[in-house]
């Protein structure tokens, strides 16, 4: 399989019915997608193709074909932070931190298309992306602080 | 011969008149409404549940709003109904189904099954302007090969399938456009059709004297036409 993750592309020995989730992970070496209930119900595996949020651990590997897969290693700038990625540091917005990089990528998602979503706005987003450690008030105030930092500089562009 | 002629002239008519009352009636429904039939399947689950009052979908044989406050609000803050719903459906258990474009109708066009009448929803099937442009053809077509329609009757474990055969639903289907869309008059309450079984594994099968008494329908038995009274449609 020929798969293009985060602007490589990459040549994949694995069978193509296998998850997205499990060729980055055990394929790739990008073990930041969390394998989470195995279902699309938590939102852990998040990543995104063709900048839409997807759920990997139900995608079939074969599907991502031709398509630009995003994951949550692919949306810094070299080691300049994602304005979300930044909120997410500066509110410590992780507990035990397994949730957080498909909360984030969510996120990355909800601000192209909301650059100032309301309080509304982050529970219909983030809704299906559980977190066991009880974050969301974090999230929520986060998801805010990394609009305003999109918005604050032109290297902030989400 | 002058004669002969007066007479053929009313021959030539009477066998005309003869010729009109023999052609073909107008296409008359045989046995119930076609449309009783098709509105059992647009209103069980795995049909209605995508075409909602409101802007949620709904969910399970139940018919619940679905989890996790989805909605088509979803589009608006860039997600999708596929960023779960993938284009395969998968057979392990509370996985969420799957099937090409899984997608609710637009809000412009909202093509809504749930809640409506027999007649309200024949009608509203008919008319271009509410089903999405279509002619009474392209909705046969439609109903016939979609892939999403389609899987209602493969959805993967735990759902019940419409209550009449695919095959079954398309012939009434056809059986309705062949009278050109003509409705049925019956604006009773609407009343959603029990979900088929689902043939439960042994150990998890109540006993027999536990078992809810269930007057369900057989499986390809049109509903009846009987015309609307006062009592709501014969229905659990």
């Amino acid at each position: 399989m020929k798969l293009r993750i985060n602007g490589k592309d990459h040549d994949v020995d694995a069978d193509p019915r296998t998850p997205l989730l499990w060729v980055l992970r055990d394929h790739l070496g990008l073990v930041g997608t969390k394998f989470g209930c195995g279902m699309a119900q938590c939102g852990a595996c998040t990543v995104h193709l063709d900048g839409v949020p997807t759920r990997s651990c139900v995608l079939p590997a074969m599907l991502a074909e031709g398509k630009a897969v995003t994951t949550i290693e692919g949306i810094s700038d070299g080691d300049t932070l994602h304005p979300v990625q930044q909120a997410w540091v500066e509110g410590s917005v992780p507990q035990c931190g397994y949730c957080q990089s498909g909360q984030i990528m969510t996120t990355v998602a909800l601000l192209k298309k909301k650059p100032q979503p309301t309080d509304e706005d982050i529970d219909v987003a983030l809704s299906g992306n559980l977190c066991r450690c009880g974050t969301y008030q974090r999230i929520r105030k986060a998801v805010h602080r990394a609009a305003e930092i999109a918005q604050s500089g032109p290297e902030g562009t989400p | 011969m002058s004669r002969a002629r007066w007479l053929a002239v009313p021959a030539v008519l009477l066998a005309t008149w003869a010729y009109a009352q023999s052609a073909p009636p107008p296409p008359a429904p045989a046995g119930p409404h076609p449309f009783f039939a098709v509105h059992k399947v647009l209103t069980s689950p795995r049909c209605m549940n995508c075409h909602p009052q409101g802007d949620a979908p709904l969910q399970f044989d139940q018919s619940k709003p679905h989890a996790m406050g989805i909605s088509r609000a979803i589009d608006d803050v860039g997600m999708s109904c596929a960023t779960c719903h993938q284009v395969v459906q998968y057979d392990f258990p509370h996985a969420p189904p799957g099937a090409p474009n899984w997608h609710l109708p637009p809000e412009d066009m909202r093509m809504v099954f749930e809640g409506q009448t027999v007649q309200s929803l024949c009608e509203q099937l008919r008319d271009p302007a509410k089903n999405g442009g279509k002619t009474l053809d392209e909705v046969l077509h439609h109903v016939s090969h979609d892939p999403l329609v389609l899987w209602g009757w493969n959805p993967g474990p735990g759902r019940t399938t419409p209550p009449l055969s695919h095959d079954t639903f398309v012939g009434e289907m056809k059986r309705w456009v062949d009278m050109q869309g003509a409705c049925p008059e019956d604006t009773r309450p609407f009343v959603p059709a029990p979900p088929m079984p689902i043939a439960a594994p042994a150990a998890e099968t109540p006993a027999a004297t536990d078992a809810p008494a269930t007057d369900t329908p057989a499986a390809d038995t049109p509903a009846t036409d009987t015309p609307a009274t006062d009592t709501p449609a014969a229905q659990p």
